[in-house]
C-alpha cells in the first residue's frame, strides 16, 4: 500500500517538476564513500552505508546532491558553467537499525547565482507539495551565508567558528552557560601554553622551545607524519586562541540574538538589518539577496504569512554557503529541505566553485501529510465475465482503456466487479450498461 | 536431567582467558581443561554444558551462529561485531577492565582533546592533501566514534596485532587501540586522549537470542550461570562474621548488636546461647559488608565481644537473579 502510494507520488511530482523545466537523471547506486564525505558536518555521515570491496570504501548513496555536484563536475568540467536543472527519484540508503533504505526525491539547479535560482527551488519545493494536497505547507528559510559574513567582525579562527556552529543548537537547548563551559573545556581551557611557558610567543622561539622539549623527553621519537613546524604552528594558534576570549564571547551574545529571531520576513528582516553595522556593505548585499528571494516567492504564489524568517536555521553547515530552507506542513511534518551549496562542487574535486541551489521531500512525512483521499491511488476498475462472455469482457475492457480507465480483468466477479454478459452488456448492482458512453458517464458521476 | 548439549565458548587466549575460568571458579563453576592442547573442557556443576575455548572475536562469532549458545567475551568485541542474534546476557562481570581509546604521538603537545585532533585532520587535508591514517583492529567502532567527533577525512589502516607501534614504524599517524594501564602507550611514545574514549569494557557474558527464545535448556542454563554469577558478585563484598557475647537475654543482646546500622546484617543478627561452663554467653552471627569491616569488629569488642571469626561470603542469593529477570525481558520470553 505504501510503496503503491509512494509510486503514485513519485510520479505526480516527477511531471510537476517537469512543467519547471527539469530533467530527470539516474545516478548510480553505489559510488566510492569519499564522494559522501566530502559533504563534511552533515548529519547523514554518522550513517553511510559503507563497505569494503579489494580495498576500496564504497558506499550506497544516503543522498542525491553530491551525486549531481560529481556529475555535473564530470560533464561539464573545465571553465563552462552550463546552467542545468536536474530532478532525482529513487532510493537512497542509511546504516540505521531496522530502515535501511527510504524513497527521496529532489532537484537541483546547478550554474544559476541569485535570488531567482533561489525562489525557483523553493517555490518548487512549496508548490509541488502544495498540488499534492499538502494544506499550506510553512517555510523556515534561514541563511547560512549572513551569519558567517556577520561572524567576520569577531575574527575568529576556523576552529572556533566552526566549534560555535556546531553549538547552534545546543545554545539554543541549553542556553549560553552550557556552551561557553564546553568552549572553556574543550578549546580555550587548558592551552598547550602551560608546556611552553607564557613568554614563547614568537613562531622561532616556540620552534626552541619545542625542538629542547621534544629532544629532552624523547618525545619527538614518534611524530606520526607531523613535522615539529607543523606542531609549533598549531600551537601558536591554540596560544592565539586563548587571548581572544573575550571575542569569543562578544560572538556567543551575537549568536544568541541571531538564534533568537523566528518571525515573519518584515519582523524579522527590521531585526536583522539592526544587527548589521551601517558600513558592513557585504552584509547588507547578502540580505538584498535574502529580501528578494521573498518577493520573488510572492510572485508564485507564496504569501509572507506563510514563511518564517529564522537566520540560525541550522542544517548541514559545512555544505551549505546561502539560503537554506525547511518546509513543513500545516500537520507538523517537516516535508522537505535544500539551499544553497555553491563550494559543493570543489568539495568534491571540481575546479571551481559552482553556484548550485537544490532540495529534497522527505517522502515519508510528506506521505503522512497528504490528505488521505490524496493519498490513495485510484483503483482500477474490475470487470469479470459470465461464461462465455470472456470476449465481450475484453472488448469492453479495451475500450475503457482506450480512454485512460485502468481496468482489471478478473476470473471471478465481486461485490465491486462489473459483470459482462454473453449479450454484450454489463451490469453491476442492478444496471446495465450498453454503450461505453453510459459507463464513463457512471464513472464520473461516482467521481 | 537435561539431555539436550549446551555449548559455553570461553576465551582460549588473551587479557581475558585465565581471568574468566579464575573467576568462573569463584562463582562455583570450576572450569575442567583435560588437556590445554585441546579446545574443549567441561563444568563439573553443569554436567550438560561443552566448552568451547575459542579466541574473544571467535566466542562473538560462534554465539552470533548458533554453534555455541552462551559464551563470555569482551564488551569491546561484542561492540565492533553487533549481530542480532547475540544478546548481553550479563554486562557486568567485573574483571577484564579496559577502555578502547584513541592515542596520538606524545609529541604532538598541541593535541589534547579530540577537538584538537578534528583540526588536525583538516590540517592534513588541507596542508598535506591526504587523510588522517588511523590503526585500528576495531574498525566499525573506530569509523562511527570519529565520525561522531566529526573527523571524515581518515582513512583505516587495518592491522591485526602491534597497533601501538604503527606511529613509530611510520604506517599510520594515530592509533584506536586496547589500553589497560597505559604502559605500552607509554612505552611506544603515545598518549591517549582523555575524550577520546570508544568503549568502556569489561568481561560480559553473551547468548544467542534465538536459542534463549527456543531452547529451555539453553534458558535453564543462562539461568544457572547468572544464579551462581549473581550470587558470587553479591556475596564478595560481604563477610559472615560470628562472635562471643555476654548478655542478660537474646532479647538484650540483639538490641544492642542491632543498635548500630553497620552490625545489622541483612535483616537482623541470628543470636543462640552457648551451652558451655558460664552462664550468659551466646554466639552473634550476622552479614558485614567488607568495607565495614573493621569498625565492625571494633564495635562488637566494644560490646564485650571476643573470639571473632570472620569467614568470606561465597555467595548471596537473592529471591531471584537480577540479570535473569532483565534477559527475558530483553529476549522476549
Amino acid at each position: 500500500m505504501r510503496d503503491k502510494v509512494i509510486n503514485l507520488l513519485a510520479g505526480r511530482l516527477e511531471q510537476f517538476m517537469t512543467r519547471y523545466g527539469y530533467e530527470k537523471i539516474e545516478t548510480p547506486i553505489i559510488q566510492p564513500a569519499e564522494l559522501f564525505l566530502s559533504k563534511a558536518g552533515d548529519q547523514i555521515i554518522h550513517r553511510l552505508f559503507t563497505f569494503d570491496r579489494l580495498g576500496r570504501q564504497l558506499a550506497l548513496r544516503p543522498e542525491f546532491t553530491a551525486l549531481a555536484a560529481y556529475a555535473y563536475v564530470t560533464q561539464f568540467g573545465g571553465n563552462t558553467h552550463p546552467v542545468i536543472r536536474w530532478q532525482f527519484g529513487g532510493p537512497v540508503f542509511e546504516d540505521a537499525a531496522g530502515d535501511y533504505q527510504r524513497y527521496s526525491i529532489g532537484a537541483e539547479l546547478i550554474g544559476m547565482a541569485g535570488a531567482a535560482a533561489e525562489a525557483e527551488i523553493i517555490a518548487m519545493a512549496a508548490n509541488g507539495a502544495a498540488e499534492r494536497g499538502v494544506e499550506h505547507p510553512n517555510l523556515v528559510i534561514g541563511h547560512a551565508q549572513l551569519m558567517r559574513v556577520l561572524l567576520e567582525r569577531f575574527k575568529l579562527d576556523n576552529r572556533t567558528q566552526r566549534f560555535l556552529l556546531h553549538h547552534l543548537p545546543s545554545l539554543r537547548q541549553t542556553g549560553k552557560t552550557y556552551v561557553l563551559e564546553q568552549l572553556d573545556k574543550l578549546l580555550l581551557g587548558q592551552g598547550a601554553s602551560d608546556n611552553i611557558g607564557a613568554e614563547a610567543v614568537s613562531e622561532l622561539s616556540t620552534q626552541q622551545m619545542l625542538d629542547a622539549l621534544l629532544d629532552a623527553t624523547q618525545r619527538g621519537v614518534t611524530m606520526g607524519s607531523r613535522t615539529r613546524h607543523d606542531i609549533v604552528r598549531r600551537l601558536l594558534q591554540k596560544r592565539q586562541r586563548a587571548t581572544e576570549r573575550d571575542q569569543v564571547v562578544a560572538a556567543l551574545d551575537f549568536l544568541e540574538a541571531w538564534s533568537a529571531i523566528s518571525s515573519a520576513p518584515e519582523a524579522a528582516f527590521a531585526l536583522i538589518e539592526e544587527m548589521i553595522a551601517p558600513d558592513d556593505t557585504e552584509a547588507q548585499r547578502v540580505l538584498e539577496n535574502w529580501r528578494e528571494v521573498i518577493t520573488l516567492l510572492d510572485a508564485y504564489g507564496i504569501q509572507p504569512n506563510s514563511i518564517t524568517i529564522q537566520p540560525a536555521l541550522a542544517r548541514s553547515w559545512d555544505y551549505y554557503t546561502g539560503i537554506v530552507f525547511e518546509l513543513w506542513s500545516k500537520s507538523g511534518h517537516h516535508i522537505g529541505g535544500g539551499g544553497r551549496y555553491d563550494e559543493l562542487t570543489r568539495l568534491i574535486g571540481g575546479d571551481h566553485d559552482v553556484p548550485a541551489v537544490g532540495f529534497a521531500y522527505y517522502i515519508d512525512p510528506l506521505v503522512a501529510a497528504l490528505p488521505e483521499a490524496v493519498a490513495t491511488a485510484q483503483p482500477p476498475i474490475v470487470i469479470a465475465a459470465n461464461s462465455g462472455a470472456v470476449a465481450h469482457a475484453i472488448r469492453w475492457a479495451q475500450a475503457l482503456r482506450a480512454r485512460g480507465v485502468s481496468v482489471v480483468l478478473a476470473d471471478t466477479g465481486s461485490d465491486n466487479s462489473y459483470v459482462a454478459q454473453s449479450d454484450g452488456t454489463l451490469h453491476k448492482a442492478g444496471e446495465t450498461y450498453a454503450t461505453i458512453e453510459s459507463l464513463l458517464h457512471r464513472l464520473e458521476v461516482a467521481q | 536431567m537435561m539431555t539436550e548439549r549446551v555449548t559455553l565458548a570461553l576465551p582460549s587466549k588473551g587479557a581475558i582467558a585465565d581471568p574468566t575460568t579464575n573467576f568462573l571458579q569463584d562463582c562455583g563453576l570450576r572450569v575442567d581443561k583435560p588437556n590445554p592442547r585441546q579446545y574443549t573442557g567441561s563444568i563439573p556443576a553443569l554436567p550438560w554444558v561443552d566448552v568451547l575455548f575459542q579466541r574473544v572475536t571467535d566466542v562473538v562469532y560462534k554465539v552470533s551462529d548458533g554453534t555455541a549458545q552462551l559464551g563470555i567475551t569482551g564488551l569491546d568485541v561484542v561492540r565492533e561485531h553487533p549481530h542480532e542474534d547475540l544478546v548481553v546476557v550479563h554486562n557486568d562481570l567485573r574483571y577484564g577492565y579496559c577502555k578502547l581509546l584513541v592515542a596520538v604521538p606524545e609529541s604532538w603537545v598541541d593535541v589534547e582533546t579530540m577537538i584538537d585532533l578534528t583540526e588536525v585532520a583538516l590540517d592534513f587535508r588541507e596542508h598535506k592533501r591526504r587523510n588522517l591514517r588511523v590503526a585500528t583492529v576495531y574498525s566499525n567502532l573506530a569509523r562511527q566514534f570519529l565520525h561522531d567527533q566529526g573527523i571524515h577525512h581518515f582513512t583505516l589502516v587495518s592491522a591485526e596485532g602491534a597497533i601501538e607501534a604503527a606511529p613509530t614504524i611510520g604506517y599510520a599517524d594515530i592509533i584506536v587501540d586496547l589500553m589497560q594501564t597505559g604502559t605500552t602507550l607509554r612505552e611506544n611514545h603515545l598518549k591517549a586522549l582523555p575524550d577520546g574514549v570508544v568503549v568502556e569494557s569489561q568481561a560480559c557474558l553473551v547468548g544467542n537470542r534465538q536459542a534463549l527464545r527456543e531452547s529451555p535448556a539453553v534458558l535453564d542454563t543462562a539461568r544457572a550461570m547468572l544464579e551462581h554469577i549473581d550470587g558470587a558478585l553479591q556475596g564478595r563484598g560481604f563477610s559472615q562474621v560470628t562472635v562471643n557475647i555476654h548478655g542478660e537475654s537474646v532479647q538484650e543482646i540483639a538490641r544492642r548488636v542491632a543498635a548500630n546500622p553497620i552490625t545489622r546484617g541483612l535483616q537482623g543478627p541470628t543470636i543462640s546461647p552457648i551451652h558451655g561452663t558460664e552462664d550468659g554467653w551466646h554466639t552473634v552471627t550476622v552479614i558485614i559488608s567488607n568495607s565495614n569491616l573493621l569498625a565492625a569488629v571494633q564495635y562488637l569488642r566494644e560490646l564485650g565481644g571476643s573470639q571473632c571469626i570472620v569467614v568470606p561470603v561465597r555467595s548471596i542469593f537473592l529471591d531471584q537473579s537480577p540479570t535473569f529477570a532483565r534477559l527475558q525481558e530483553a529476549i522476549g520470553s
